[in-house]
């Protein structure tokens, strides 16, 4: 008996301990990433200087850094686009399916729009490479967003199908039982309640657009010599730039490629803290 | 539908063509997909699936093109994948949800939602720069040397960019995924029944496993989640895998995934006849086994969550 | 126009195949106060829902009999018209959050079109909050949010919204099973004074409340009535046996 027990507490201090060490190590890449991306991009920003955010990308064999301009401008500009484009569709989907929920319409929505999210996103990049870019016969910034906007569409919706759902039923009846039609409790109740929610799924769409790389490859086009060329005109975006740079065999692109990174981070750093003290202060 | 008010006819009807409309978009991308295919599921036939060979060139006769080596890639270095994801997820979800204390669990969770969300161009890079040669140098190579007589281990390691890379690099990356879902399911079990194991004065490590093993579907499906997620990834591997088109089963040789396969031969395909045509197989075959997969886990999730509700 | 604000016949509900009402009838005069008794689970609430339709949002649910209410079938009229008539107030006060205490009350009067300007909409506003006496707590705080009100407080605050709708008929379900007796004793008081301008009906388990307020009562049980009659009448000489049991607390 005593030694049984003896055997089961210390069975489970192993098992503890190696799931703590097993986390630990899951977690460890973010530090390893994080140390890389401080350590080489924080050299090239240091040394560029303001100019990284401003300035063309260099040429192979130049010696300046130069900047990314074109890229961090058209990173901003698509991805602003996709979720103006797609944000207001995945809320009214979202309300629909919330708000209709025993229409058979709604039941195949949830499931479609949910599995969607897990859809290769090259293959939307594909998609409007040969319905878009083929037809205007140029890559552009619009391409590129209406790629990011299809990408970011199921992330939306599933971000505001939670901020519908975040609505107390107490609410939901108080509204109904003044009379309010479903449209009317959405305007004057559902998204008054619900808009910190409703604000960090935009907030997070937009930084899962910002981030995508795959989407952009076929569809943004790969603008180095001006910093912005038009809506309908080839751009340029911070993760096309990382990914095409890296890969390429020039030290300069490299160096680029690491600001680009640090820059890319940073961002991304901020807008999720930005997302998350906004939730911190739901409270109803 | 007696139920409804007149106005809300008038919102539900509004709507619906949206909801119907990207109902449509979606099937349309697939139809397009499957459509841009046809000629080279035509012109190959079945060597399209059971050979490995890009071949383009300017006269069409002599093109000839095989997805096996990339679709084989593609599978391999997803189940791989997972098979690192889930215990990696299993232990920060019993760490989070029952180990630490509360407030380091939560730093713990912060973290893991930092890593969900980071641009996976950064795990490209990181992968390509940090761990490639890392893993090389330190597990490739002794494993090789010791271990080569088994055959996924038979190969020499040479770049480091290789299956092994590439699969460890995406299971870091989709981890963050598929322990929010476990986290969310295991807060799913009412809490009666976790009170009633401590209650018989079980271990935490007991408990855990107990409680866990009522999450046996939603682990699968999850597992599945994660599977088609690093199917469809595309920064990642073309960064780690090595873009080589050669079928391989050692996982220190480079190979292709679907997508790296798409992303580094798109721009030219559009120069020959068939290139593009078997770029679009290649997308498409990706896209029915991405979209079944998520349907089947999708749809396991929901029927796990009205189970455990009642 | 008939004497009856509501008339209830052989109304029978199931939800998800069980009986929740099995052939209810009932009828209540305009301008006086019907309190609905009964057990928890003998189907009140659910009672009180038919009677403005919010039984609607319930899935699974199957309602058959006739209920006209002021004069018309509910099944056939708009049901949001019907509720905008026929408001009902929760068991937990319930007021938007992120709304002011005016607005709160100001936007069901918005909606009714009970008020065209500001000045007409301080006066519905001022007007309700007076009715649930509360006017007087709040009226240096307008624009304050309802969470730094107590929950006696917002209760009234919820029965003031309702008010400010200018109802015609204010169903209450359970309004005071979790406020304090001061705040329960203004609610009770302001609801014997709406009678002159509206017809009530509410739902209660606590006798002594139905004792309090009631013009009418009726008691349900296992979805069916078994009493129902002026209120001194029942209280004073039950003939049924189960209400003999209820009002002494036997069930």
């Amino acid at each position: 008996m005593f030694r049984s027990y003896f055997i089961r507490k210390l069975k489970n201090y192993l098992m503890l301990s190696l799931a703590i060490f097993v986390s630990v190590l899951a977690v460890i890449p973010l530090f390893s990433m994080l140390y890389m991306v401080i350590v080489e991009g924080g050299k090239v920003l240091l040394d560029a200087g303001l100019s990284f955010i401003t300035e063309l990308p260099p040429t192979p064999l130049s010696s300046s850094i130069g900047g990314v301009a074109p890229a961090l401008l058209g990173s901003v500009l698509a991805s602003t686009l996709a979720i103006a484009i797609s944000g207001p569709i995945a809320f009214l989907v979202a309300f629909f399916v919330t708000e209709f929920k025993n229409s058979s319409f709604s039941k195949i929505s949830e499931v479609v729009v949910r599995s969607f999210s897990g859809i290769p996103s090259i293959i939307v990049s594909m998609f409007v490479y040969s319905t878009v870019v083929m037809r205007m016969g140029t890559q552009s910034l619009f391409a590129g967003s209406l790629s990011l906007a299809i990408v970011a569409l199921p992330y939306a919706y599933v971000y505001f199908t939670s901020a519908m759902k975040s609505i107390p039923e107490s609410l939901r009846e108080a509204a109904m039982s003044l009379g309010m039609s479903r449209f009317k409790a959405l305007r004057y109740v559902y998204v008054g309640v619900s808009k910190k929610y409703i604000l960090t799924g935009i907030l997070m769409s937009y930084i899962k657009a910002f981030g995508e790389t795959a989407p952009l490859l076929f569809t943004m086009g790969f603008l180095m010599n001006s910093v912005f060329a038009g809506f309908l005109q080839p751009s340029n975006a911070l993760p096309i730039l990382v990914f095409i740079y890296a890969l390429s065999p020039y030290e300069v692109f490299h160096k680029v490629a690491w600001g680009a990174t640090l820059l890319l981070i940073i961002i991304y750093l901020v807008l999720f803290s930005l997302a998350r003290s906004l939730l911190k202060g739901v409270k109803l | 539908m007696i139920f409804f008010s007149k106005s809300d006819k008038v919102t539900f009807y509004s709507i619906l063509p949206l909801v119907v409309g990207i109902l449509g978009f979606f099937l349309t991308i697939g139809l397009f997909t499957a459509y841009q295919a046809l000629p080279s599921f035509m012109q190959f036939g079945s060597d399209l699936l059971i050979t490995s060979i890009w071949r383009p060139a300017d006269d069409p006769h002599l093109e000839a093109y095989g997805l096996a080596a990339p679709f084989i890639g593609s599978l391999y270095a997803s189940t791989l994948a997972t098979l690192i994801i889930l215990p990696l997820s299993v232990a920060l979800t019993f760490s989070i949800t029952e180990i630490l204390p509360r407030r380091i669990g939560g730093f713990l969770r912060v973290i893991i939602e930092i890593m969900g969300g980071l641009p996976t161009v950064v795990y490209g890079l990181w992968g390509a720069v940090v761990l490639a040669p890392y893993l090389r140098d330190y597990v490739m190579k002794p494993l090789h040397q010791y271990l080569g007589f088994i055959p996924i281990f038979s190969c020499r390691p040479i770049t480091g960019y290789s299956v092994l890379t590439a699969s460890l690099v995406l299971a870091v990356a989709t981890t963050p995924y598929v322990t929010a879902l476990l986290i969310e399911g295991y807060n799913m079990i009412p809490s009666k029944y976790k009170e009633g194991i401590l209650c018989l004065g079980a271990t935490k490590y007991e408990a855990f496993k107990l409680l866990f093993g009522l999450l046996k579907p939603y682990v699968i499906a999850s597992s599945l989640l994660g599977f088609s997620r690093a199917l469809g990834e595309t920064t990642i591997v073309a960064l780690t895998i090595g873009n080589t088109m050669r079928f391989t089963l050692c996982v220190f040789n480079p190979t292709h995934t679907i997508p790296s396969l798409i992303a580094s031969q798109f721009e030219s395909a559009g120069l020959y006849m068939y290139a593009l045509p078997t770029l679009f197989a290649g997308g498409f075959l990706l896209l029915i086994a991405s979209s079944v997969i998520s349907y089947v886990g999708i749809k396991m999730l929901y029927a796990w969550r009205e189970r455990v509700r009642v | 126009m008939s004497a009856y604000a509501i008339e209830v016949s052989n109304l029978r509900v199931r939800v998800r195949g069980l009986d929740v009402l099995r052939g209810v009838d009932l009828k209540v005069r305009r301008n006086t106060i019907l309190v609905i008794m009964g057990p928890s689970g003998s189907g009140k609430s659910t009672l009180l829902r038919t009677l403005n339709r919010l039984t609607d949002f319930i899935d699974g649910i199957n309602v058959e009999g006739s209920v006209v209410v002021l004069g018309r079938d509910v099944f056939t009229i708009d049901p949001c018209e019907l509720r905008r008539k026929v408001v009902l107030v929760s068991q937990e006060p319930n007021p938007f959050p992120h709304m002011t205490i005016f607005d709160n009350v100001a936007l069901p009067a918005k909606l009714n079109g009970i008020a065209r300007n500001k000045q007409e909409l301080y006066e519905v506003v001022k007007w309700a909050l007076e009715k649930v006496m509360l006017w007087d707590e709040v009226k240096n705080r307008l624009r304050d949010y309802p969470h730094s009100l107590s929950g006696g407080q917002r209760q009234r605050l919820c029965l003031a919204r309702a008010l400010a709708a200018k109802p015609e008929i204010l169903l209450l379900d359970e309004p005071t099973a979790n406020i304090d007796p001061s705040n329960t004793f203004k609610i009770e008081e302001s609801l014997r004074e709406l009678r002159e301008e509206l017809t009530i009906v509410m739902v209660t388990h606590m006798p002594h409340q139905a004792v309090r307020v009631a013009d009418h009562v009726a008691l349900l049980y296992d979805g069916i009535i078994v009493e129902e009659g002026p209120a001194k009448e029942v209280f004073m000489n039950p003939k049924n046996d189960i209400t003999n049991k209820f009002l002494r607390g036997a069930i």
